[in-house]
């Protein structure tokens, strides 16, 4: 049994390989297909490497202020360039894994592969991001809010490449944050709260809350976020957002958490990621996931 | 030279990936061996369809229990077929093994294999395999043989009882016990359990074999236990010793997980039938599903106390889960019983250890033979009941503590123990009742003890050339501890010459020199002895030729940098080796050393155990606790051992810290989840045991040279010592730190939570 793999150097030429082979598989960083791959859960008949394709790799600033992020992007890149303009992105693209899975894995094949868990999705969740898709028809969008379909799963067709990632400009006083629990710092979250919102005059605006780790998809909050909109950051108010957020969905359990104890602790990584965006974001992420390599001196 | 900072001689070749594992091996016409396991728990195998893999290119050999022995392998109890015939006890267990040229091959060939079972009910649980009206995991039990680990083993090891699922029990009964419970002002009754944890060694299992066209035997195996590999293969093959070859590579990593034969024969038969060589590598799913952790089990502890405050009586009763195969565990299952029993000598003391047979995978001996299971048990109860009883836990531990002389309950006598002195240090240094404990914060402390069996042995034969060259041969092999390096420093220290000078030769079945293996924490002291031993006699022929050459008595001659001369004399004088050697040849010597009993023995004594040697130690941390996730961030740690003599220390301070960090991977992370018999975490992404990132930022070991152990310089072995008071530590740290007494281990967030949330 073999596996063909190809490295197309257009994404049109990239489209047309998916579109021809439905068993193709997508390979960005690898860092979640190489170990399916391995323990034999996917069997596509078809790498589709897209490493020779540079523009995929791209992170630019669009004129109307708006962020455009390559598919090939990684999150070493990303949180390193759109870490300030985005806080809680660049939370989550430094805690994903170990450091070799940061300077390899995409933030694009973290929302094609939609693990639960996963830090980037909730992330991006919260800050109203779209997918940018391409198939043989052309270009679409698609809001994250109606991406994730079930366990490992999305709305992407075979055929159809996510070639991007598209997030709109933060507003002025926009602040944002994601807070990743778990017991050993590289694991996947065993709850993650991504959270965004803009200070307008000592009240919260826009609030817009994301949890990942708890369900089979990342998914908003949205009574927990009509509880915060408009309302000054008090303790009780905060308490009663975790609170909140904790019921939206039934956890699921698994061998690192129990449903009962993801439920408990939502209200608590919650409360955190809120006090993180407002305080700014301050640097607590854990030291030794910061390393930054690209940053150090010669 | 000896408790110098000597790296190990193999260090620079793991750290720069130069060592050659079995998997590395490049045997030329290898092919690829791959075991096909089954898919069901508990069944009789109705049939094996095997017709479809052998027809596929590229396969050499498919075999079945039909081309085995059938005699029964097991290290005690022979109750192990490789490739059963008639029936399965696990899941994954193999039934048939392939030779294919190729691993997609073999994998392909694999899938082709049909088994069909007839399931049995499965039992995945110690207490309902023992219902009376339970399936039974062996009906053919009593033929079954058992044989003692050692000759001069205490343990009374019997074949399992007919009938049932019980597989071995160990009972002690000194004293009155009913008599003080009912004497005694309190009484207090606690239940404590540990699940099977991995030893997920870094490299996976794998062995290979070569079988020639005489029949003559190569085997390359990353065993802890080649030699005895080796005599066993030569026994479950019936064929002369001198025909097998067994050369032992330095495995990546034991912990007890490759001790016995476990892939050996499979490559030997796969060998013989495909005709070329045969390597197994065990998956890493394969390695969590086949090669079970270390002994689960559930301790029951009842504890008389007067009314000054006194433990006076203790009753210990323990189930554990044996999985499929007896292994090694009834002699963890009585070792672990005494340890259960705490360092705190009752007299009046009732224990009941049973060891029963399940669908579980074969638990496996794992670094302190299951000393770390009771230690946790036993120092979390008597931890809880100091607490109950308004107590300082260190200080109640003191004033119950064994000392030297003290009886045991079993009615052997140590005038040798110095664990008051180990307690003691550990609190000291973490600053127990000097420095106040920080806010959020809990401190803890757990003493252990440890017994090894005697009658375990090592060989070693030390040879001098020349050019002052030494080469130490030694059927022991280093799986990680660095004894490698410890041998050479034994030989340079006696011969007076550089480290650097000393070869270390292991495992290799061409020496003809035996070794029981490296487990029990016995390697530096046993093939440290044979080495002190055969260096000493290598010295003491060279110094009797150095008197004739030099007509002054061997006695006042002193060997230095490769020259004898008389002692105290300037540098340069006397006569070198390479003079001495001169048109001579080498000089050989061989050395041997078997564990002694060097206790005593009471008139009267309930039983007539005694050990070889018993080890002592404490442990205490600092934790904090995250009050609302539950989450507990260990902080320090402080091991405090008898070490008798450091021979290495820098050996001995990497062990602690490596000993450590797996002892808080068993107190806080690790533990292999069954789905009834199968299990659900065999990854390293689901079965989560500590990384660098988790490691303390302070481990501190306290090594206490008391001179008092039977290795050479008058030391112990220490290998699997600090891991054993770890998890018991830390879960009395967090008591002291949140009054939550998690009596289940792992001590997970969601436990200290739950007990949060309770109070």
């Amino acid at each position: 049994m073999t596996l063909a793999y190809v490295e197309p150097d257009t994404v049109e030429e990239a489209v047309a390989l998916l579109a021809e082979d439905e068993g193709s598989k997508v390979l960005a960083g690898g860092q979640s297909l190489m170990v399916l791959l391995r323990q034999g859960l996917v069997a596509p008949s078809r790498l589709v490497s897209l490493q020779r394709i540079p523009e995929l790799g791209r992170i630019q600033v669009l004129p109307d202020g708006s962020l455009r992020v390559g598919c090939m992007a990684t999150y070493r890149e990303v949180a390193g360039r759109a870490g300030r303009l985005l806080p809680a992105v660049g939370d989550a693209c430094r805690q994903v894994g170990p450091i070799p899975v940061q300077n390899v894995g995409t933030p694009g094949g973290s929302l094609c592969h939609n693990a639960p868990g996963a830090d980037v999705p909730a992330a991006l969740l919260a800050l109203d991001a779209e997918a940018v898709v391409r198939s043989g028809a052309g270009e679409r969008t698609i809001p994250l809010a109606g991406f994730f379909r079930g366990y490992f799963e999305t709305v992407l067709e075979p055929a159809e490449l996510l070639v991007g990632i598209h997030v709109p400009k933060p507003a002025a006083g926009a602040t944002s944050a994601y807070v990743k629990f778990n017991f050993r710092l590289i694991d996947m979250a065993i709850v993650g709260v991504a959270v965004a919102f803009r200070w307008d005059g000592g009240v919260c605006r826009d609030v817009r809350i994301a949890v990942g780790g708890v369900a089979a998809v990342p998914f908003r909050a949205p009574a927990a976020e009509e509880a915060l909109e408009g309302r000054a950051l008090t303790a009780d108010l905060v308490a009663e957002a975790g609170r909140l957020a904790a019921t939206e969905r039934e956890p699921v359990s698994d061998v690192h958490a129990s449903a009962a104890y993801r439920r408990r602790v939502t209200p608590v990584i919650v409360k955190r990621a809120l006090e993180r965006a407002a305080g700014g974001g301050a640097s607590d992420v854990p030291p030794a996931l910061m390393l930054d390599v690209s940053s150090a001196p010669a | 030279m000896i408790g110098g900072r000597v790296p190990k001689l193999d260090a620079v070749d793991k750290v720069t990936g130069g060592m050659r594992y079995v998997a590395d091996l490049d045997i030329p016409g290898l092919l690829v061996g791959k075991l096909v396991g089954s898919t069901v728990a508990h069944a009789r195998i109705v049939s094996i369809d095997t017709s479809e893999a052998e027809k596929l290119p590229g396969v050499r050999a498919v075999i079945t229990g039909r081309d085995m022995p059938e005699s029964r392998y097991g290290q005690l109890i022979s109750d192990q077929p490789f490739l059963p015939v008639d029936k399965v006890r696990y899941y994954g267990e193999p039934v048939v093994a392939i030779a294919a040229v190729d691993e997609p091959t073999a994998e392909q060939a694999a899938r082709l294999v049909g088994v069909e079972y007839d399931e049995l009910p499965t039992l995945a649980d110690a207490d309902r395999a023992l219902a009376p009206d339970a399936a039974l995991v062996h009906e053919e039990a009593s033929p079954y043989d058992a044989v003692p680990m050692t000759r001069e083993s205490p343990i009374p090891l019997r074949p399992p009882e007919p009938g049932t699922n019980l597989l071995f029990e160990l009972t002690l009964n000194a004293g009155d016990v009913e008599q003080a419970m009912r004497r005694a002002v309190r009484v207090f009754e606690e239940t404590y359990t540990v699940p099977m944890v991995a030893h997920a060694a870094m490299e996976p299992h794998a062995a290979a074999a070569e079988v020639d066209a005489d029949g003559g035997i190569t085997v390359w195996t990353g065993s802890q236990s080649p030699r005895r590999v080796h005599a066993t293969l030569a026994r479950y093959f019936d064929v002369p010793r001198e025909q097998i070859r067994v050369i032992g590579l330095k495995p990546g990593g034991g912990f007890g997980a490759r001790i016995g034969m476990i892939l050996e024969p499979y490559c030997v038969a796969l060998s013989r039938a495909a005709g070329a060589p045969v390597r197994i590598v065990l998956t890493r799913i394969e390695t969590f599903q086949t090669i079970g952790g270390w002994l689960p089990g559930r301790f029951h502890f009842r504890t008389g106390v007067d009314a000054e405050g006194r433990m006076v009586a203790r009753e210990v009763d323990i189930v554990w889960n044996a999985g499929a195969y007896a292994m090694t565990s009834p002699v963890a299952c009585a070792n672990a019983a005494l340890v259960a029993l705490g360092p705190y000598p009752a007299k009046h003391v009732s224990v009941r250890s049973r060891l029963v047979y399940t669908n579980l995978p074969a638990a496996r001996p794992y670094r302190g033979l299951a000393a770390t299971q009771g230690n946790w048990a036993a120092e979390r109860h008597v931890d809880s009941v100091a607490r109950a009883l308004g107590a300082d836990p260190l200080d109640f531990r003191l004033r119950h503590l064994l000392r030297a002389g003290d009886v045991m309950p079993w009615g052997e006598v140590n005038r040798e123990v110095h664990l008051e002195e180990c307690v003691r240090a550990a609190a000291a240094e973490l600053g127990w009742g000097t420095s106040p404990v920080p806010a959020g914060r809990g401190r803890g402390i757990a003493a252990m003890w440890k017994f090894t069996l005697p009658g375990f042995f090592s060989e070693a034969e030390v040879v001098l050339h020349e050019d002052a060259r030494v080469d130490v041969y030694t059927g022991a092999v280093d799986i990680g501890t660095g004894v490698q390096v410890v041998l050479a420093q034994v030989a340079a220290e006696v011969l007076a010459v550089p480290v650097e000078r000393v070869a270390v030769h292991m495992a290799d079945s061409e020496y003809g020199l035996e070794d029981s293996g490296a487990s029990a924490s016995r390697s530096a002291v046993y093939a440290g002895n044979a080495t002190l031993e055969a260096a000493t006699r290598v010295r003491d022929q060279l110094l009797d030729m150095a008197e004739r050459e030099l007509g002054i008595p061997a006695a006042q001659l002193a060997l230095r940098d490769g020259r004898v001369a008389a002692a105290g004399s300037p540098p340069g004088s006397g006569v070198s080796v390479a003079q001495l050697l001169a048109g001579g040849g080498d000089l050989s010597a061989p050395g041997a050393f078997r564990g002694e009993v060097r206790t005593e023995q009471t008139p009267g004594a309930p039983t007539t155990w005694q050990f070889a040697d018993w080890k002592f130690g404490a442990c205490a941390v600092e934790v904090g606790v995250d009050r609302e996730t539950g989450v507990v961030d260990v902080r320090r740690v402080v091991a405090a051992h008898d070490i008798g003599r450091v021979l290495n220390r820098l050996n001995v301070e990497t062990q602690t810290e490596g000993s450590v960090v797996m002892g808080i991977g068993a107190a806080i992370y690790e533990q292999q989840v069954f789905d009834g018999a199968q299990l659900v975490n065999p990854t390293f992404m689901d079965y989560v045991m500590p990384t660098a990132l988790e490691a303390p930022p302070e481990v501190v070991p306290v090594l206490l040279e008391t001179g008092s152990g039977h290795g050479p310089f008058g030391s112990h072995g220490f290998g699997e010592l600090p891991i054993i008071p770890v998890a018991a530590a830390i879960g009395n740290a967090v008591a002291d730190a949140t009054g939550v007494q998690v009596r289940d281990l792992p001590i997970t967030a969601e436990r200290v939570l739950l007990g949060l949330d309770e109070q």
